[in-house]
């Protein structure tokens, strides 16, 4: 369960953070909602829990979604400066908040059954993560709104980076947190 | 609140403004100004000041409300000296318009600013095709504002070998239903022997389906070589028809400057100038959408 538990967080890594090398990503989105799905898929085979297999189907829609939009890109057919991208992006971004929201409810739902304290540990980041990705979202939505407010601008990059940092923290703390867990590490035995 | 509720409630706030999003940006996106192309020969000035004042109307619309604004302004530009133009023609041709500060902001135009093409050269016409705008917002872009030629100026010179019998010449024009006609007609006298050359003009060949021309009932494509004896009369007569049943159109203006070029016996050549203008609709009265897409279905 460990070695699964340290891929769904490396898979959420990759999602996250974006390192370009000229045209091309490194860490593309699709590969790491692909290695999530299929991840989630195996843990989801000892669990059956309909929040995991909610967040699977989403994650599923995502490596397609993903898939599309990096290809578009790549071809020039889809331009990063234009309205539509940023349209774009945010729906990916909704549905990414509800595909690994729901992998963190799941997931805690799970937890709970062996350790009280670690639910509502992770009860609380998911709130946090849940409510620090809403506003980015809001966020991202009111600078497509105004782009030329360069007054704003300033205000924007400072707001903007510490709620995405904080939304980025709670994303990766929540998946570090659960590979973390002893009762995970010290044996490879169903939890069930 | 536990967090599938407060997920739920996150996905529908972000979804909620994601929608707000889309709708204002489709409603700003219709926003952007309209402008109606025109077609027009002018001549440039001869005079020492050197200036041209240039009249134009520009239509913009609020989509909004489909209403329409008018507008004129003036461009006031020094275009005859090729001195001028050389230097400062590339350079500083904006112009500040807030005429609609009554209008609706978010279509005031801070400038527009004319390109030039081809590449001027001293000598050779001037034309206008092009206008990019700069909006109060910051937004910018380029409107394709038909085509402005201007062409030197011939009416100056002292001595013509032709008089124009004015009370003859005869404007009318119509725009009953979807055909639209305009034409006029011109009498002229040779006080000499003459022969003609040709119809100088460069938007003729633009509107070559719209456009007739008959010199003494001889098409202008072939009066090459036509003889006016001294006393003789030059009769013209030109047409512009748009039929709105075959043709769709995005200009309201024509205004073709036809230049009649002709020799005398001891081949001195003239130019006398023909204008023939062709309004489509007057836009003030009408609702925009029908200027820019005038086409009857079927």
């Amino acid at each position: 369960m460990y070695s699964k538990l340290n891929r769904v967080f490396w898979a959420v890594v990759i999602i996250k953070i974006s390192i370009n090398i000229g045209m091309i990503n490194i860490f593309p989105d699709f590969l790491g909602w692909a290695i999530f799905i299929y991840t989630l898929k195996q843990i989801n085979h000892e669990w059956e829990n309909d929040n995991v297999d909610k967040s699977l189907k989403i994650g599923a829609l995502l490596t397609f979604f993903y898939v599309v939009v990096e290809i578009g890109v790549f071809a020039n057919t889809i331009d990063k400066t234009t309205m539509f991208f940023g349209i774009l992006e945010i729906i990916g971004s909704i549905l990414s908040v509800a595909s690994l929201g729901l992998f963190f409810i799941g997931i805690r739902e799970e937890i709970s059954k062996i350790s009280t304290t670690d639910g509502n540990e992770l009860e609380s980041r998911t709130k946090q993560f849940l409510i620090t990705n809403t506003i980015l979202i809001l966020g991202m939505i009111v600078y497509l709104i105004i782009p030329n407010a360069e007054v704003f601008a300033g205000l924007f990059i400072i707001f903007g980076g510490l709620i995405g940092i904080l939304a980025l923290y709670y994303t990766l703390s929540i998946p570090y947190f659960i590979k973390t867990r002893k009762y995970f590490k010290s044996n490879e035995v169903s939890i069930a | 609140m536990d967090s599938k509720r407060l997920l739920k409630l996150s996905i529908l706030i972000s979804t909620l403004a994601l929608f707000v999003f889309i709708f204002t940006y489709l409603n700003s996106s219709l926003n952007k100004p309209v402008l109606i192309k025109k077609y027009i020969e002018a001549p440039i000035s001869d005079s020492t000041t050197s200036f041209v004042y240039y009249n134009e109307f520009l239509l913009l619309r609020n989509e909004m409300d489909n209403s329409t604004i008018l507008s004129e302004y003036m461009v006031e530009e020094n275009l005859k000296n090729p001195m001028v133009y050389e230097e400062n023609f590339s350079t500083n041709k904006g112009f500040i318009y807030d005429e609609y500060s009554e209008n609706k902001n978010r279509y005031k135009i801070n400038y527009l600013n004319y390109k030039i093409e081809p590449v001027l050269k001293p000598g050779e016409n001037l034309s206008f095709s092009k206008i990019d705008y700069v909006n109060q917002d910051g937004s910018s872009g380029e409107f394709d504002i038909g085509k402005i030629i201007y062409f030197e100026d011939i009416n100056s010179t002292s001595y013509s070998p032709i008089k124009e019998r004015y009370t003859d010449g005869g404007i009318s024009s119509s725009s009953g239903g979807e055909i639209n006609t305009s034409s006029r007609e011109y009498f002229f006298d040779a006080a000499e022997d003459l022969e003609l050359i040709e119809i100088e003009s460069d938007l003729i060949d633009l509107f070559d389906k719209n456009f007739d021309m008959k010199i003494n009932n001889v098409d202008y494509k072939n009066i090459k070589g036509m003889k006016i004896p001294k006393g003789g009369q030059i009769h013209i007569k030109t047409t512009f028809e748009l039929d709105l049943n075959k043709e769709e159109v995005d200009y309201n203006v024509v205004n073709i400057v036809g230049r009649l070029v002709f020799k005398d016996k001891t081949k001195n050549h003239y130019k006398k100038e023909i204008p023939l203008i062709f309004e489509l609709l007057n836009p003030s009265d009408l609702e925009f959408d029908y200027i820019v897409s005038a086409k009857k279905e079927g």
